[in-house]
Formats: C-alpha cells, sequence, structure tokens
C-alpha cells in the first residue's frame, strides 16, 4: 500500500471541509480514548443522545453483564460496567449514520447504501469475532464500522467525477484505481481521517489494511474486518461502482477459517442484521426490489409461503 | 421480491453483485415481478429461510412465480430474465458464490420447464436492473452504461 510521493495529510488538507464525526460521537470518542476520563463526564455525553443512553442502559443491563445483578443500573452505573471499546462501539454505531448515510456518492451508490454496509460489516466482524473468543468484538465491530470512511474524503476529493471514469476496474483491484487517480485509496485516507478522529490504533490499523491485512506481523483484527468487508459484499451490501473488484486475501481467509458454509450463514446473518435495523429505523426494506413511478401503489411483496412454480416438467 | 401490475411502474434493485435478480413479465396480463436473491439454498441457514424465503434462489424463485400467478400471470406468457451473480476478484474458486447462485437459478429453471429469454450474468461489475411494467423491457445499467436486456419486438 505505498503511497508514492502523496502526502497524505496535504490530500486531505485541499479539501475545504474534512469529513467529522456528529459532535456527540467525537466528543465520546476523545473522552473515551483518554483512560483518565471520569464516568461523569462520559454520562454528561451520553445522555444527550436518548438513543445512546438506552442502549448503554439495555447493555448493562444485559445477562453478559448483569447476571446475578439484584438491580438495574442507572445510566452512570451502566458506564461504570462497561468497558471503554463497549461505550466507543454504542456511542459509534448510534451516532455514526448520518455522517455514513450520505457518502458514497462518487461510487455511485445511492443514499444509505454506505451506512448499511458499513453496519453490516461491523455486525458481520463483531459475530466472527465473538465466535473466535480472542479478539474484542466491540473493537472488531468499531472498526468494520469505519472501514470505508476514507469514502467520505474521496467523494470531496473526487467533486463530482465518478468512481467508474477513474480508470477500467473488471480485472485489477479497485484501491489500484484509487492509487492512480489520487495517489492514495480509500483504506490510507480513511486511516489517516480515523486518527484525526482520535480513534485508538488499533481501529487505525484496520481501516488502513481492510483491503490488504498485513502479512508480518499478522493482527487479528485487521484479518476480521478484511474478511468481513468480504461477507458484506457477497451479501450484497455497498457495491458501487468499484464493483466485487476487491480480492480475498487466502492468508486471512484461511485465519479467520473461511469456508463455504461460514460465508453463507455469516452474510445471512449480515443481511438480516442490516434489514431489521433499516426497517426499524428507516422504514426501508433493504436489497429488496422496489418500484418507482406515478400512481398508486398496488406493488409490494405478497407474504405467502413457498411452493412449487407449478405444471412442474414430469420427466425432468 | 416485489410482484405487480401497475403498469405505471418500474421495478428496480440497485447494485447487484453476486447476488442474483430475476425478473418475470406476462406482456398479456401486465403482471410483473422481481426477486433479488443472495445465496443459493435455504438449508445453510433455515430460520431464515423460513422469515426471509427471498434471501435464497430454490425458496425464492417459486414464491416469485405463485405471487405472480396471484395477480393474474400466465405461465405460458411469462417472459423470463436474470442479471448479476458476479464474482469477487480473484476469487480462487473457495467460493464461487456467484457461480453457485448462477448454477442454482438454471438448475430450478430446467426442472420446471422454464426458459431464459435473456440473462447476463458472471463477471466481477455491480448491475443495477430495471423492469419496465408497461412494456415488460428490462434493462441494466453498469459502469455507467445502460444496455437492454430483453425488449418486446418493435
Amino acid at each position: 500500500m505505498g503511497t508514492g510521493s502523496v502526502n497524505l495529510t496535504t490530500l486531505l488538507a485541499s479539501l475545504d471541509r474534512l469529513p467529522a464525526l456528529p459532535a456527540t460521537a467525537a466528543r465520546a470518542v476523545s473522552l473515551l480514548s483518554k483512560n483518565s476520563s471520569s464516568a461523569a463526564e462520559i454520562e454528561r455525553i451520553f445522555r444527550v443522545d436518548e438513543g445512546l443512553a438506552a442502549a448503554t442502559l439495555r447493555r448493562a443491563n444485559s445477562v453478559t453483564y448483569a447476571a446475578g445483578a439484584s438491580r438495574s443500573f442507572g445510566l452512570k452505573e451502566s458506564i461504570t460496567r462497561l468497558g471503554n471499546r463497549t461505550l466507543m462501539r454504542l456511542a459509534l454505531e448510534h451516532q455514526a449514520a448520518s455522517t455514513l448515510r450520505d457518502a458514497g456518492k462518487c461510487y455511485g451508490l445511492e443514499r444509505g447504501a454506505l451506512w448499511r454496509s458499513s453496519i453490516g460489516g461491523a455486525a458481520v466482524a463483531e459475530r466472527i469475532a465473538q465466535e473466535s473468543r480472542t479478539v474484542d468484538p466491540d473493537l472488531c465491530f468499531s472498526a468494520a464500522l469505519l472501514r470505508d470512511i476514507g469514502k467520505l474524503a474521496l467523494d470531496a476529493l473526487a467533486q463530482g467525477e465518478r468512481a467508474m471514469n477513474w480508470g477500467r476496474s473488471v480485472d485489477r483491484p479497485f484501491v489500484d484505481i484509487e492509487r492512480e487517480r489520487f495517489g492514495a485509496d480509500h483504506a490510507e485516507i480513511g486511516a489517516l481521517l480515523a486518527e484525526k478522529w482520535s480513534m485508538p490504533a488499533e481501529i487505525v490499523l484496520a481501516v488502513r489494511h481492510h483491503h490488504a491485512p498485513p502479512e508480518s506481523p499478522i493482527n487479528a483484527v485487521c484479518d476480521i474486518v478484511h474478511c468481513a468487508d468480504c461477507v458484506t459484499r457477497w451479501a450484497g451490501l455497498g457495491i458501487g461502482d468499484d464493483g466485487m473488484c476487491h480480492p480475498l486475501s487466502p492468508r486471512a481467509r484461511d485465519a479467520v477459517d473461511l469456508h463455504r458454509e461460514r460465508v453463507e450463514a455469516l452474510a445471512a446473518y449480515g443481511l438480516e442484521f442490516v434489514t431489521t435495523l433499516d426497517r426499524e429505523l428507516h422504514g426501508n426494506r433493504t436489497g429488496e426490489p422496489r418500484t418507482t413511478g406515478e400512481g398508486d401503489d398496488v406493488a409490494g411483496a405478497l407474504d405467502t409461503g413457498t411452493g412449487t412454480m407449478g405444471n412442474r416438467r414430469k420427466s425432468a | 421480491m416485489t410482484v405487480s401490475r401497475d403498469a405505471g411502474r418500474s421495478i428496480v434493485t440497485y447494485a447487484l453483485g453476486s447476488c442474483i435478480g430475476v425478473t418475470l413479465y406476462d406482456p398479456i396480463a401486465k403482471v410483473g415481478g422481481m426477486l433479488h436473491f443472495m445465496l443459493p439454498e435455504g438449508k445453510t441457514s433455515p430460520e431464515k429461510a423460513k422469515a426471509n424465503p427471498a434471501m435464497f434462489a430454490d425458496t425464492g424463485i417459486p414464491l416469485l412465480f405463485n405471487n405472480a400467478y396471484k395477480l393474474g400471470a400466465n405461465r405460458a406468457k411469462l417472459i423470463v430474465c436474470a442479471a448479476g451473480g458476479a464474482e469477487i476478484l480473484a476469487e480462487d474458486g473457495h467460493f464461487r458464490i456467484g457461480a453457485r447462485n448462477r448454477t442454482m437459478l438454471r438448475k430450478i429453471f430446467w426442472q420446471n420447464n422454464v426458459l431464459l429469454s435473456a440473462d447476463e450474468t458472471g463477471g466481477t461489475q455491480s448491475r443495477t436492473v430495471t423492469l419496465s411494467l408497461a412494456t415488460g423491457t428490462v434493462s441494466i445499467r453498469s459502469q455507467g452504461k445502460e444496455s437492454v436486456l430483453w425488449a418486446p419486438a418493435a
């Protein structure tokens, strides 16, 4: 992932406005990355976002954290019980949507597509980490959620030019095209952005390597985020002008023990996670065909059971 | 999955990768439908196949046809098209999800004596598929270029 003579800081400095996290998330990340922050300081920030406060209470009072407890915990106590990584994951999960929803325009992504891909990849990475029992699932969730933040900057750098015009890409990695066009790819740019957002070093590293996990030394979080990115693509999320042109590292695939059945189960899990969230938050039907045009809405899925297609050929 | 007989509308599915979009259209009844399935077989996730049969080819395709019949489509008149089924670049054959989706589609159609009128599958590019419910025209947008996969004879 060499950047040649390009100075990434100069590249980002050329933007009129740097992509930013919402104020609540930015303040939360800044506090949580310092181990000296008090629960009272964090509480003041979390209380501002009703959804975030509710999610924090839910998590702290869940079976995992509150098994055997004789009473439920308030917000401040919940913050004390949950670690910084879990709190950061909750803050990003609830706050990043507004930043990611409009991103990816230069890749031809419709509104919300990059957020769906980000949150789907995060859910897949978390699931892989939970099953591995060796890596923090909350860390993997946050890293995968932020893996494509470099596309926010590319949207601005591209100045309206679509990615399909950056170079022929059907037979080579799309990050090569990005490097030729901008001198750096969205993973490198995203890592710099993550640094500017005061993200922990593990997240910065995973964002930088989400299309090419390091071979030496091997990093389990990078491997998981990379594999989750591929699974998300198989789930049909976040595919734009870059198509399927992001190869899967065979070494990371084997390290994470990705095999066909597991990939299919993870893709189905990721899509279901996004579909449920998208329906609850925005009333959308993720990934389903939609009707367009004028007229009464008589279209829609008919929720009937499955069956044969009728008139089955007897000789078949 | 969407099935409709509103001739004033189109049905669209965006950015198919290894997923496949299947369209069908009865030009007499003006009934059309589209399925966007992700994986070949529901047996890998039976609970999800039950809750969301459109996610899988083997549960979604029969449902698409049956839902079109319920809106008045005649099987003998149906024009059926498919697009998608791309592969991750440089995939070494470990997963072949796009290929397996394509194979399952053809297997189901062969078993049920359904002929594809047109298809565009494979490669590494994404495809957005649109079905016009007024004419049955199926168009594909990929890499900024729009092409007609099927259209009625002029």
